[in-house]
């Protein structure tokens, strides 16, 4: 038996953090162990201070707050885990890429970059710094193949290049309630031909957000709408886009993660190279399925949300629907729930169980089978080659710390942002069930690999994800006519790609296709599709009970 | 006073005195040690990284001073007028076109037991006033954290305000803390919490064939290591590091 000071010491040291840490799928004496490790592992850097931007969620609030303080007591290596809007933080990594000033030591960075990380390669393959320069400061029991979002993280080379630190998915969201009123589902009913329940495809979310915003229009006392959005011309814009919309409209193609050959963002890849996102290169961005889409988003904005959320970003819409006046929204955010089961808001009944359910999105007239089913985000630690090595190697305990199994499982119960098997699968989880209004459920199914975040087809995420907000808020903000923004968009993306194609050297540097007409490519099998006859079919609603089937 | 200063000088300041049609006007405010009045011109981190960008684009600039609100109004009504340096941020990004990063600042709180000071984050801080000054953006950031923000006109109103126990805890970016150190008896650790990248903003539709030169010249500017020599310059002058 090998044994090691670290290990010998376990016993008697750091037995004061197991009152923070109670829920864990290791025994108190495996998680000391643990912490003798980092305690061990850190001498080197003591004294040191570290520096780490995250996007603003609580679950970075509770590692700002709880996990750094810790880390710091078990260590000596002090934390500055600095919480900002998840466009800055995109900013400040550019700006460390650009300046090769060492701002921050580690990211909690969106696997949405990974197309970008495994191109520049200005990130650190964790693959090789786990095994290299690294190894002497990595966990021994991290256990990666543990991690539910590792396929997000590893980019086509086969290379880890970030760790996942927490995910939440973009799932449906309505008041279970309200939609359980016999007088409103008999109205619902006579009016429309169908039950009132959850909507399976747009035409019945179109429907039934007509009824609560034009028919029903007062609840108790309380005007109603039957969907929220928003739609002010801003950063937010750009994710609530590229993140969903085009994906449930069935943009793409099928084969998951995102769409073989064409994504959910609509760019066509061959040989890990992308090569148009224009239908005239055979990509998406401007056919049928997706102007559908962007139609649907403008038009639903106006005629049936709150008549501020045209004006509102991310942040100012997320805190609509705890106001209780919103029947539904197509897809919400996860990573909120625990903002939500809060004892006091209307939308929680007087034992603080939620009145409201969370669903498998309805999916557009152009989706199909096999093609992903919404947007799963994965913040993720990731280290830029920028940063010198004894700074790497002191930031990388602390995201090993905040991940670490001692500490996850608590860490889980809190933040509801889960990334482990073993907490998704633990009893503790599992008892969470009844107060999380589905969200369990969808972690203990095959559906969290069915939402993904954007892929490696995007080559530049920050350049581009920026085009998305900059033409489709002119649709949503300027009232721009949708067909039009969205073939400017198509040649903006294309135009970037081409730049793309000119100042990078990588094997999977884009290489434009060249143009032919549309309907060279609308007669391919697959994306880009040809517009359909009917896209609005006949609504359809099953009961949650038989959707929740559907993630079994 | 700095700010009165500042709009006092506004006509004399200007350079090159007679300004070509094509050129971009830079609306900048004082703020020491980034702009400083030296005799009968201006000095600072900012205005030599600007003067750097002058001489390698040969993009015609012209300087303004004004106070900061002014600055700003300017930047976001006038094409080819910009204001220097704001905070990059997600709720401006739209407003502006930028040339970015001019610099990256790292801003700390001060109080009278920083000496020793452990980071703790935020939620240590409730329940105490701060101040920060305006157009720092740190204000903004603190309150939307609930915190107890007072907000002082200038960097020194707000040091003062610590002084005069007005305040429990002062808000301030490290060099600025360090230049007012030189006149008032400040701690001399703080605790850092924040880094922001500081950036020139200029009006949408500013000409873009005026702004890539700079946004070059700037790249090329830090990937020379010119630019961390200058910032290792003003480091040592004011005798701190900050980790860059």
């Amino acid at each position: 038996m090998v044994c090691c000071s670290w290990q010998a010491a376990a016993n008697t040291e750091h037995t004061a953090l197991l009152q923070h840490f109670p829920q864990s799928t290791l025994s108190p004496e495996q998680q000391l162990a643990e912490w003798a490790w980092f305690a061990d592992a850190a001498k080197p850097y003591q004294g040191m201070t570290i520096r780490v931007v995250s996007e603003r969620i609580y679950t970075h609030w509770y590692e700002s707050n709880v996990l750094a303080p810790l880390f710091s007591e078990l260590t000596g290596i002090q934390v500055i885990h600095e919480l900002t809007s998840e466009d800055d933080v995109i900013k400040k990594l550019q700006a460390q890429q650009q300046t090769g000033l060492n701002i921050y030591d580690v990211y909690i960075n969106d696997s949405d970059l990974i197309g970008t990380h495994f191109r520049n390669q200005q990130v650190v393959s964790l693959s090789r710094f786990t095994e290299g320069e690294g190894k002497v400061v990595t966990l021994p029991t991290l256990d990666l193949d543990d991690f539910m979002g590792l396929p997000f993280t590893t980019a086509s080379d086969g290379q880890l290049y970030q760790l996942p630190d927490q995910q939440f998915a973009n799932l449906y969201w309505y008041r279970q309630d309200w939609f359980s009123r016999p007088e409103l589902k008999q109205q619902f009913k006579e009016l429309y031909g169908y039950e009132l329940d959850v909507p399976v495809n747009w035409s019945a979310y179109q429907d039934i957000a007509e009824f609560f915003s034009e028919y029903v229009r007062e609840i108790d006392g309380q005007r109603v709408y039957g969907h929220m959005d928003y739609g002010k011309r801003d950063p937010s814009l750009g994710w609530r886009i590229s993140d969903a919309w085009l994906s449930m409209a069935g943009t793409g193609d099928q084969g998951l993660p995102n769409g073989v050959p064409v994504d959910e963002w609509g760019i066509r890849v061959e040989d890990c190279r992308p090569v148009g996102a224009s239908v005239a290169r055979g990509g998406a961005i401007d056919a049928p399925a997706s102007i559908y889409a962007i139609q649907k988003y403008v038009d639903w904005l106006k005629d049936y949300a709150p008549p501020e959320a045209q004006n509102m970003n991310f942040s100012e819409a997320g805190a609509e629907i705890a106001k209780g006046h919103i029947a539904q929204q197509i897809f919400w955010y996860t990573a909120f729930t625990a903002e939500l089961t809060r004892p006091e808001l209307p939308i929680t009944d007087e034992h603080g169980k939620p009145l409201w359910r969370v669903a498998p999105s309805p999916t557009g007239a152009y989706w199909q089978e096999g093609m992903k089913s919404g947007y799963q985000d994965v913040g993720a630690w990731t280290l830029l080659k920028s940063t010198p090595l004894k700074r790497q190697q002191a930031a990388w305990l602390y995201a090993q710390f905040a991940v670490s199994k001692s500490v996850s499982l608590t860490k889980t119960l809190e933040t509801l942002t889960p990334i482990r098997y073993s907490d998704v699968h633990s009893e503790a989880f599992s008892a969470m069930a009844p107060k999380l209004g589905g969200l369990v459920e969808f972690y203990q199914s095959r559906a969290h690999q069915e939402w993904t975040p954007t892929g490696s087809n995007v080559p530049d995420y920050p350049q581009m994800a920026a085009l998305w907000w900059q033409y489709v808020g002119l649709a949503s903000y300027e009232n721009e006519p949708v067909t039009q923004v969205m073939q400017q968009l198509a040649v903006a993306m294309d135009s970037k790609l081409e730049q793309l194609a000119s100042s990078s050297d990588s094997p999977c540097a884009p290489r434009l296709n060249p143009q032919q007409e549309k309907g060279v490519w609308f007669a391919h099998p697959g994306s880009p599709k040809a517009k359909l006859d009917n896209e609005d079919p006949a609504g359809r609603t099953l009961s949650y009970k038989e959707l929740l089937k559907r993630w079994e | 006073m700095g700010m009165i200063r500042a709009a006092l000088l506004a006509s004399c300041l200007v350079w090159p005195a007679l300004t070509p049609a094509k050129q971009l006007v830079l609306h900048g405010y004082l703020n020491p040690p980034y702009v400083m009045q030296q005799d009968y011109s201006l000095g600072g981190l900012w205005i030599d990284i600007i003067n750097h960008l002058q001489s390698d684009s040969e993009v015609e600039l012209t300087i303004e001073m004004h106070p900061l609100r002014r600055a700003y109004k300017l930047a976001q009504t006038k094409p080819n007028h910009c204001v220097f340096a704001i905070e990059r941020s997600q709720s401006r990004e739209a407003q502006f076109t930028w040339v970015s990063p001019l610099s990256i600042s790292r801003y700390a709180l001060f109080n009278a037991d920083t000496e020793q000071a452990t980071q703790p984050g935020l939620s240590a801080l409730q329940g105490q006033q701060i101040s920060a000054h305006f157009g720092s953006g740190v204000a903004e950031y603190l309150r939307s954290f609930d915190m107890d923000v007072v907000v002082a006109k200038t960097p020194e109103q707000g040091a003062k305000l610590l002084l005069r126990e007005r305040v429990q805890v002062w808000a301030s970016d490290v060099l600025t803390a360090a230049y007012l150190r030189q006149q008032l008896p400040l701690p001399q650790n703080g605790v850092e919490f924040f880094s922001s990248v500081r950036s020139i903003a200029c009006h949408p539709e500013t000409d873009k064939a005026l702004l890539q030169p700079l946004q070059q010249s700037l790249d090329a500017f830090y990937q020379s290591g010119g630019l961390a020599k200058l910032l290792q310059r003003y480091e040592q002058q004011y005798q701190l590091s900050m980790g860059l």
